[in-house]
């Protein structure tokens, strides 16, 4: 771990612990899961872009291919309703009552007939003898009777009648997850060939692609926002979960604003006691579960490690981003090595768009991945990556991208004002930079002056 | 002749290096004192606190037996002392005249006044014998012509003192004689040249005093009478040079690199053809632009070759793929260290492996300790001083960088290297080390081909040389008709007298 990833950590700390300071819940749990799923899906485009930075290029269009992968991705899932000839019989209608609290209709049918799935549909003619039309909110397995609850409140069916079944359908999702990564690909196979064979400059190249792709995003979804719905509703439920635990120190004394490791009860004036007359502790390691996200990013940044330290290809990246034409001259194929970094960069963006699709249910093809690019680019720059090229470490782009979720989260926490919250974030990055200048000028003064000392 | 400037005991630390250890010399009004010495030795630096780069640790300055002090380049200029660098800084897209004028331009009422400017300026391109239009772009004029441009501007301040480092480095014979003409005019006026080179040739000539430098410290000067090569090369090196040049014939052994008609985008518009065989020393002469540096990129594949064919040991391989003359058995030290030869921020392992680790490497996973011994084999086989492997390349000495481009080369066991100026660069120590590692690849079996403009080097260290012009090759000379006129004759256009 070199300095500069020192530095970045102890930033963090800061971020951190101050906020903390001001407002100790913000190291509860689920405010520190927050953080942690954030940065994961942030992380992403971050990890994508310090690839391209570190050949000494750049990507703008990141934000924007977020935005089109998710639309992609929701467009060629075509949900879509597929009727069947089935006719399920009615059994038994009975009032039920839905998690919100409203009232609904619970219709019994028979699973042999057909095993309907929530926002499948149901034809029937209602008891004034009209065709309508009732959804599934939920189903129910019970004693061979299915129980299906209908979403409509005022839906009159009568017991007795058939009913026909239309299916809600749509692709398969690792079909479709893979044709929206190869889409995301072959754009940044685009970007590296303009960029290596045709000389163009990469960040007119990729400037243009931020339009160009925020405008198919617009175009293809008819500009109105497009939204899951129930869809992949396990796939969503998994990855909004939480995968393994770890434990972390110190977070519940500061979270509970109890700096004594005792629980103290107000009422009595005393610690609190177990049974056996023990003082209760809070515990100092706090277990806290990992947000899948943040374990789908810890892979993805340890293939990104390897990648970059252990193989050829993260050499010769570096080679080339130090010295292009030293590298060319030492039999590098350069370009092909630019390219990649290229698709690596856009494949994290579509993996991203696709990721943020399935956390926030939608996507809204005007705004979904604003500005991501820039957010990437300053937490890799806040990581170590040199804009000139030739450096790059993917922890400290990692903690780096903790870092700008740190702010966000910590100016919400500190009930800062919202039109502030680009204020302080540009002049903490700023001053970020210029710590780590002059960190770096005084510790090489330093070095100078000991060895003129001993030399 | 009395002391224009007196340098006094100056000392000056880098991080791990003392520079300077207490240099002293003194510079007398209208002469051409020459400052030579290995590099690392010390020139640069004491030149640079001369003009203000930078300042001493100790020592003293005496301007007219006043003690100056300078904290930036403008003061020295104002004090009457100008640089001219090695690399020129001129901006290409500005005239002339804003060149010479630029940051004190002649203004009125803060508009510049173009005419006065335009006028001053022709008047010193005048002194120093440059005929061209003051509105002329810095950017469309030769290397020399710009070199002349730099004079005029420091002349333009009034420069009482020139300081040149190494002027001629990128000039042609005939630039460079111009130089010499405009340097000993300057003198009768009065200027003091300080002149840097390691042309020994070139400072026999010029200079009325010799000041040698060693390790940062004074080695000893030579008076007019006794400036020749051997008492400044025994001073540089603090020893003599016996058997400068170890050359020995080989054994010829097949034919591994055939050259046929190839045909180089750029320069070389005539095919060239030639053979070099195994354990042969083969050197290309011929003046700088003559086409030599773009035969060698046209082999590796570095450069776009437009016709031709290229065999190693037989077998013919893609032109204009590196990676395919690479793996044909070529490797190609390259002229320019820093920007072809090297990733200078890198460390000396990285440097070292780039090129071979591919072959250690399995489905693309680099194997990590086959790379830090096949580095440490060449740190200690080609003795490149470096603390550790991890050090930055950038940290090096100019000869420990080029045996470290050496060194990545030798671990891909080539069976053609081409040297592009394998010397440029390096002082005297190393350069022997080099002469000597081309000796040992020769009697290897290894075929080498290099281009050169040290004349001595190439009638040192060639068993046959080629002689460029303008692009063609227009002639061969076995060593037994290798001599310093032959090669001239051929390298400005003549014909090989057989």
């Amino acid at each position: 771990m070199n300095l500069k990833n020192v530095g970045i950590f102890l930033l963090l700390a800061i971020i951190l612990l101050f906020t903390a300071w001001k407002n100790p819940a913000f190291l509860a749990d689920r405010n520190v899961q927050s953080l942690v799923r954030w940065t994961s899906l942030f992380g992403f485009c971050s990890i994508g872009v310090a690839f391209v930075i570190i050949t000494g290029g750049i990507d703008l269009s990141i934000g924007s291919l977020v935005g089109l992968s998710g639309c992609i991705l929701v467009l060629m899932l075509n949900q879509h309703y597929e009727p069947t000839d089935i006719q399920v019989g009615v059994v038994a209608v009975q009032k039920s009552t839905l998690r919100e609290g409203r009232e609904a209709v619970q219709v019994v049918i028979d699973p042999k007939e057909a095993v309907p799935k929530v926002d499948d549909t149901f034809r029937f003619q209602d008891m004034r003898g009209r065709e309508v039309v009732g959804t599934v909110y939920a189903t129910e397995m019970s004693n061979d009777q299915m129980f299906v609850t209908f979403r409509e409140p005022s839906l009159q069916v009568a017991p007795q009648t058939k009913m026909k079944w239309s299916k809600f359908v749509h692709r398969p999702l690792p079909l479709v997850i893979a044709a929206v990564m190869g889409i995301s690909m072959l754009i940044g196979l685009v970007h590296g060939l303009l960029i290596t064979k045709l000389r163009l400059q990469p960040f007119v190249v990729t400037l243009c692609g931020l339009l160009i792709y925020r405008g198919m995003a617009r175009v293809l979804s008819k500009d109105q926002p497009l939204g899951l719905g129930n869809t992949l509703d396990g796939v969503k439920q998994w990855f909004r979960g939480n995968g393994f635990s770890i434990p972390v120190p110190g977070v519940r004394w500061i979270s509970e604003g109890n700096w004594t490791p005792y629980v103290w009860d107000y009422s009595t004036k005393a610690y609190e006691r177990d049974a056996d007359g023990r003082a209760i502790a809070l515990d100092f390691w706090q277990w806290i579960a990992i947000p899948i996200p943040g374990i789908l990013l810890l892979i993805l940044a340890i293939v990104a490690w390897l990648l970059l330290t252990r193989t050829l290809f993260g050499r010769y990246l570096l080679a080339l981003g130090n010295n292009q034409q030293a590298a060319k001259f030492s039999g590098i194929r350069t370009d092909r090595m630019v390219i990649a970094a290229y698709v690596i960069c856009s494949a994290m963006a579509g993996l991203s768009g696709i990721l943020f699709t399935f956390d926030l249910n939608s996507v809204e093809p005007s705004s979904t991945g604003n500005v991501y690019e820039l957010y990437a680019i300053a937490a890799a720059v806040l990581g170590g990556c040199s804009l000139r090229g030739g450096t790059g470490s993917i922890v400290g782009v990692v903690v780096g991208t903790a870092v700008m979720r740190a702010l966000y989260l910590s100016i919400e926490a500190l009930s800062i004002p919202k039109p502030y919250e680009f204020v302080i974030i540009g002049l903490a990055l700023l001053l970020a930079v210029l710590a780590d200048e002059v960190v770096l000028r005084l510790v090489q003064a330093n070095k100078m002056r000991a060895q003129a000392k001993t030399g | 002749m009395a002391v224009r400037l007196k340098i006094h005991e100056i000392t000056k630390s880098f991080p791990g290096v003392k520079a300077l250890r207490g240099v002293s010399m003194d510079v007398m009004e209208g002469e051409v004192l020459a400052v030579i010495g290995e590099n690392g030795a010390g020139k640069s630096t004491l030149m640079k606190i001369l003009a203000g780069v930078q300042p001493p640790d100790s020592g003293e300055l005496r301007w007219n037996d006043k003690p100056v002090s300078f904290s930036n380049t403008a003061e020295s200029q104002a004090c009457g002392i100008s640089l001219i660098h090695q690399e020129l800084n001129l901006a290409g897209n500005l005239s002339l005249a804003a060149n010479i004028f630029l940051g004190r331009e002649p203004h009125r009422f803060g508009w510049i006044d173009e005419r006065a400017m335009h006028k001053e300026a022709a008047k010193y391109l005048e002194q120093v014998g440059l005929n061209v239009s003051t509105k002329t772009l810095a950017g469309e004029l030769s290397i020399g012509q710009q070199q002349q441009v730099e004079i005029a501007k420091a002349l333009s301040c009034n420069a009482k003192v020139l300081i040149m480092d190494e002027p001629t480095s990128s000039l042609s014979s005939g630039e460079a004689e111009k130089l010499f003409r405009l340097i000993v005019q300057l003198r009768e006026r009065g200027v003091s040249v300080v002149y840097i080179s390691h042309r020994l040739g070139e400072v026999a000539r010029l200079a009325d005093r010799v000041e040698v430098l060693r390790d940062g410290a004074n080695a000893g000067r030579l008076n007019k009478q006794e400036i020749n090569h051997q008492a400044m090369v025994r001073l540089m090196v603090g020893r003599e040079l016996s058997q400068y040049f170890p050359h020995q014939a080989h054994p010829l052994r097949d034919v591994r690199l055939k050259v046929e008609n190839l045909v180089v985008a750029g320069r070389v518009s005539h095919p060239v053809s030639f053979e070099v065989r195994g354990g042969e020393i083969v050197g290309m002469a011929g003046l700088v632009g003559a086409g030599r540096t773009e035969v060698l990129e046209a082999l590796l594949g570095v450069r776009t070759a437009l016709a031709g064919k290229v065999t190693v040991d037989g077998k013919s391989y893609t032109l204009g793929n590196p990676k395919a003359a690479i793996h044909a058995g070529l490797a190609l030290v390259p002229e320019d260290r820093r920007h072809q030869g090297l990733m200078t921020p890198m460390s000396v392992e990285e440097n070292l492996v780039v090129v071979s680790s591919d072959q250690r490497s399995r489905f693309g996973w680099l194997d990590r300790r086959g790379d830090r011994a096949a580095a440490q084999s060449q740190v200690e086989g080609l003795k490149i001083k470096t603390p550790h492997l991890q050090q930055t390349a950038a940290f090096l000495s100019g000869g420990n960088q080029q045996k470290i481009v050496f060194g990545k080369w030798i671990l891909n066991k080539p069976k053609v290297l081409l040297l592009d100026e394998p010397t440029r660069g390096v002082d005297i120590g190393a350069k022997q080390e080099i002469y000597s590692l081309m000796e040992k690849l020769a009697s290897e079996g290894v075929a080498i081909l290099f281009v050169s403009s040290e004349m001595e080097e190439v009638l040192g260290m060639a068993d046959r040389a080629l002689v460029m012009h303008e692009g063609r090759i227009t002639g061969e000379l076995s060593r037994s008709q290798l001599s310093e006129e032959a090669i001239m004759e051929l390298a400005v256009g003549g014909v090989a007298a057989h």
